[in-house]
This record gives structure tokens, C-alpha cells and sequence, in this order.
């Protein structure tokens, strides 16, 4: 037994072990204790965002009870030629940011990364949106007829009709 | 050995140039050849890398996907649309991204490096920004829309001549090399 525990002694003696690192431990032990102060001063995103949900809620919830509406509806809808401009000058603009930041990538000779992952999928959405955007137009437009001789033809008939009646 | 990039130039060619009669009759240079030729013109790069064998399977799906495209096309039905080229001519950006990724590892002659560095570049810039103008041109005016594309088309266009100068001049490399392996 007294073999046994002068070998574990020496084997104990001989191991690799370092002094813990005080400054380090202490430094850490420090920079949690200031984290965790921040984190409690800190206003969560939650928070920010339960108070207007639930004021909505309860604001739409006060609406449905007492019968009232809000007719501010039309307020809001701009006229349909304000309406165009302003959507053609934001995709402008977004056209323009879009080509600048395509140029920007290529010209700083990124070849991989963050950046040029970032670029394929800004081209890819914005061809998405447009697609998208150019469908519900599509819907949204009611079909005109475009022919102007048929135009001309169905209104000089009704015209003949009506000096015919009236002779 | 036959040299990669007449097949290159070849395939980008056959994808680029849509050439019908009267513009009734299908495409006479078909896309799916363009990609095949890439599947080739990939395979005798002198170059071992991951990204061939990936660069070669993408050229791959897309050779069946254009296909597919043309037969509709063909056939009339139009069950895809005008939205399924504009999808693969994104993914032939993408593409094109892989296919110069690889050639920057092709090789070792630092002029050529260069340059391949360089058409890199503005070869990515005019075809990504060619097709971006081509989707916003989609929701603006008639009058507006025509002048859209064809700026467009053109920065695409000047893409495919400097990928074509490059090719040449990568053509040349590689009969050089050939011609110093031979006397070898």
C-alpha cells in the first residue's frame, strides 16, 4: 500500500498541470458581472413590441364591442396617378442601389463571401417582387379593348341605327 | 486533347444567340446544346478541383431544364411561360459565377490569371446588372420598357464579346501548352 501511494505521489508530482491564471479568471469573472448588469438594464425586443400588439388588441377588441369604425380608410389611399409615380420612383431607386451595390461588389473583386451571396439573392428577390408585382398588376388591370377599327365599326353601326330611326 | 475553351465559347454562343425564322420557327441554336457543350468543354479543363464535378452537374440540370423549355416552346403548350427563362437565364448567372470561380484555378501563367480576374469581373457586373434592368422592366411603361431592355440586352451583349476575347485568349494558352507538352 505504501508502494502504491509513493507511485501516485510521484505520478501526481510529474503531471502537466498549470497554475490557473488568476488576471484571466478575474477579468472574465468581471466582464460576465458587467454583462449581466447591461442585460438587466437592457429593454428586450419582446417588451417593445407586446406593448403596441397588445394596445392594438385591446384597441380592435373596445371597436368590435361598442360597434365603432374607424373611417379613416380613404385617408390613406393616395390618388391612383400619385400613387404610380411614387411606386416607379421607389423601384427606381431601388434599381439604382441595386446596380450600384452589383458594381460596388464586382469592382472591390470579392469573389466569395458575404457580399456576393448577399448580391445573388438581393438580384434574385428583386426579380421575384417584379414577377410578382407584374402578375397583380395584370389582374388588377381590366381588359380594354385595344382594337379601334372594331371601335370605329360597332359605333358608326350604331350611328347608321339611329339616322335610320330617325328617318 | 481537344481544347475547353472552343467548347466554352461554343456553348455560351448556342445559349446566347436565339436564332428562329421569321421568328415562327423554334430556335435553330437550341440552348440545351450551349449547356451540353459546357458539360464538355468543364470535363476537359485541365484542372481537379470539387468545384468541376459541381460546375459539370449544374451545367447538367440545366441542360434538362432548358430542354424542357425549348419543348414547351416547341410544342406550343407554354405551361412555363416567359418566367421559367427569365429563372434560367438567373441560374445561368449563377452558373457562369462557378465556371469562373473554377477557371481562376486553372492556371498557372500569371497574364492569363489576370485577365480571368479581370473578365470576372465585368463579365458578372454586366450580365447580373443586364438582367436586373430586364426585371424591373417588367412593371414600367411601354415606351420605357423597350429602351429597358435594350440597355439590357446590350450590357449583356458586351458580357458575351469579353467572355469570347477571353476565351480566345485562353484558346491560345492552351495550344501553347500544348505545343510545350509536345516537344516535351
Amino acid at each position: 500500500m505504501g508502494d502504491f501511494d509513493n507511485e501516485l505521489f510521484d505520478v501526481l508530482k510529474e503531471r502537466p498541470d498549470k497554475e490557473p491564471d488568476k488576471v484571466f479568471s478575474n477579468q472574465m469573472r468581471q466582464q460576465l458581472q458587467k454583462g449581466q448588469i447591461v442585460k438587466r438594464k437592457r429593454v428586450s425586443v419582446a417588451t417593445i413590441l407586446t406593448i403596441p400588439v397588445t394596445m392594438a388588441v385591446l384597441a380592435f377588441l373596445i371597436m368590435i364591442c361598442t360597434g365603432q369604425t374607424l373611417d379613416i380608410k380613404s385617408a390613406a389611399q393616395l390618388s391612383i396617378t400619385q400613387e404610380k409615380s411614387l411606386v416607379f420612383t421607389g423601384s427606381l431607386c431601388i434599381l439604382i442601389a441595386l446596380l450600384t451595390f452589383i458594381i460596388f461588389v464586382f469592382s472591390k473583386g470579392y469573389t466569395k463571401g458575404w457580399f456576393i451571396f448577399l448580391m445573388f439573392s438581393l438580384s434574385f428577390l428583386a426579380w421575384v417582387m417584379n414577377t410578382v408585382h407584374a402578375e397583380n398588376q395584370h389582374l388588377e388591370e381590366p381588359t380594354v379593348p385595344t382594337n379601334s377599327k372594331s371601335f370605329d365599326h360597332d359605333q358608326d353601326q350604331s350611328l347608321s341605327l339611329s339616322d335610320k330611326e330617325g328617318r | 486533347m481537344k481544347n475547353p475553351y472552343d467548347y466554352l465559347i461554343g456553348g455560351f454562343s448556342f445559349i446566347y444567340v436565339d436564332m428562329s425564322l421569321y421568328g415562327e420557327t423554334p430556335d435553330i441554336l437550341p440552348d440545351f446544346i450551349g449547356y451540353a457543350f459546357f458539360v464538355y468543354g468543364l470535363y476537359l479543363l485541365p484542372v481537379v478541383h470539387n468545384l468541376k464535378l459541381w460546375s459539370e452537374i449544374f451545367a447538367f440540370i440545366l441542360m434538362v431544364m432548358s430542354f424542357l423549355v425549348e419543348l414547351d416552346q416547341w410544342l406550343g403548350s407554354m405551361l412555363l411561360g416567359q418566367v421559367s427563362e427569365q429563372f434560367i437565364q438567373f441560374l445561368l448567372i449563377v452558373f457562369m459565377y462557378c465556371v469562373f470561380q473554377l477557371l481562376l484555378h486553372v492556371h498557372e501563367q500569371k497574364q492569363l490569371e489576370i485577365k480571368t480576374f479581370e473578365t470576372y469581373q465585368k463579365f458578372m457586373a454586366l450580365m447580373l446588372c443586364g438582367f436586373v434592368i430586364q426585371a424591373f422592366a417588367m412593371n414600367v411603361g411601354a415606351s420605357l420598357r423597350e429602351n429597358m431592355l435594350f440597355i439590357g440586352a446590350m450590357l449583356q451583349l458586351m458580357a458575351y464579346i469579353l467572355f469570347s476575347i477571353y476565351c480566345r485568349a485562353g484558346s491560345k494558352y492552351f495550344k501553347e501548352m500544348k505545343k510545350v507538352h509536345s516537344l516535351q
